[in-house]
């Protein structure tokens, strides 16, 4: 691990490879746009004309140039990428809290997660919490505005044990609190799949994380394959499919183009996108924050990319973006993680909701029906 | 009244480290004794618990 990203498409300073995990990365500023060449506002006004005019959804190679842009070109892919999320989604925003009510503990040897087993973290095992903790929880997500609440375990995939607890937990939180119930709980069989869409599940939760080819490099207890198997799964029995990205843990921008065409074949619902925040003790702990301006034009490509889905801001959004969480919003971003995430604190929800507020984006529920 | 003798990010003494936790991350060792903390999330705070020191709550600190 630790490879960087080679090329040389966007604010990837000097500085942001060789600076220590605990530093933030300092990323220029964009160049005016003016410095785009005929050849370049040329590419952006063929993708605006396919996702506006045609709704047409970019193939890779489209995506590879468009990737390949210079650094003046991101607030263009901003524009258009918000553009497209207004035509295909409309002007709403989810909000949703996660609670992670079975932490730690976790066989798997995920290289960025401080819950598995394996590495030698701060983060301690705790077992499932009570049906009043996560109801508390629930409560307490439904006061934000949210309108999805999605219950995380830290497993391989549950055990019968653990499809019980959840299976009496999600009409619970459902009823009490009127929230949509989310699940992420690992790779699933069938048999589970089914019981869990049955149980009320509305959208289950499984990450692919990162392109097909890098995969083998950040997880070696279980194959992109199998997270693929379980998403279909998901799909085919009737549950919304959240499906999300983590950036940032070496993968080149060919590899993201190559996690964005993947991602368009098993068509999620939700596609979650998380910026690596490193965690000591974790295989990724030295790595080095995203630089924000990067994160910007990212988060343009997974909204060019994927049009019709619900993209959420997610974990590591804080430390990456900065101020620059605003811009992100009006770069293809229209769901949003409110409150804390599973190890890690995010920022106040009322900063959240100002953003909101002043950006003039409804808060509203969305779905797969648009 | 207990004093902070322990960094919460890394349990060492506090001649060692001086505090290394990081702005969004919880607690994760006590103050008191250095000890790991069993430390819950939740979507508007955190409840870390250390087994000889009890509990501590973000909405008390």
């Amino acid at each position: 691990m630790g490879a960087v990203t080679t090329t040389p498409v966007a604010f990837r300073s000097a500085a942001s490879s060789h600076a220590s995990a605990h530093e933030l990365s300092d990323s220029p500023p964009p160049p005016p746009q003016a410095a785009l060449s005929a050849a370049d506002r040329a590419l952006i006004a063929g993708a605006e004309k396919a996702l506006l005019d045609e709704r047409r959804v970019l193939g890779g190679h489209e995506l590879t140039a468009l990737a390949a842009l210079p650094d003046g070109a991101v607030m263009n892919l901003a524009a258009l990428a918000h553009q497209v999320r207004l035509a295909w989604c409309g002007p709403e925003v989810e909000v949703e809290g996660i609670l992670s009510a079975k932490t730690g503990g976790c066989p798997e040897d995920c290289h960025f997660c401080s819950q598995s087993s394996r590495f030698d973290t701060p983060v301690k095992a705790i077992p499932f919490l009570d049906r009043d903790e996560v109801l508390a929880a629930a409560r307490e997500t439904a006061t934000l505005g949210a309108s999805e609440f999605c219950i995380v375990l830290a497993v391989r995939g549950p055990d019968e044990r653990t499809l019980q607890r959840i299976l009496e937990l999600v009409p619970l939180v459902r009823d009490q609190t009127g929230l949509n119930v989310a699940v992420s709980a690992g790779i699933l069989t069938e048999d589970q799949a089914r019981r869990l869409a049955q149980g009320g599940v509305h959208r289950y939760n499984h990450n692919v994380e990162t392109a097909r080819s890098f995969f083998p490099s950040i997880v070696t207890t279980h194959t992109w394959d199998e997270r693929a198997d379980t998403c279909r799964l998901v799909k085919a029995h009737g549950m919304e499919l959240c499906c999300g990205a983590l950036l940032n843990m070496g993968e080149t921008d060919a590899q993201r183009v190559e996690l964005l065409t993947q991602l368009q074949e098993l068509e999620p619902t939700e596609v979650p996108l998380n910026f690596l925040n490193p965690r000591p003790g974790t295989p990724l702990g030295d790595r080095t924050i995203l630089g924000a301006w990067d994160a910007v034009r990212w988060i343009a490509l997974f909204r060019l990319a994927l049009p019709s889905v619900i993209l959420r801001y997610a974990g590591g959004r804080e430390v990456t973006l900065r101020d620059l969480q605003a811009i992100g919003m009006t770069a293809g971003i229209n769901a949003l993680i409110v409150g804390n995430y599973l190890t890690t604190l995010g920022r106040s929800a009322d900063e959240d909701l100002q953003m909101l507020e002043d950006l003039r984006m409804p808060i509203g529920a969305l779905s797969a029906a648009f | 009244m207990l004093v902070a003798t322990h960094c919460t990010g890394c349990g060492k003494s506090l001649s060692e480290c001086h505090g290394c936790g990081r702005e969004l991350d919880p607690p994760r060792f006590c103050s008191e004794c250095g000890r790991r903390m069993t430390v819950t999330v939740i979507p508007t705070g955190w409840v870390a618990k250390c087994r000889d020191h009890g509990e501590l709550r973000s909405d008390a600190v």
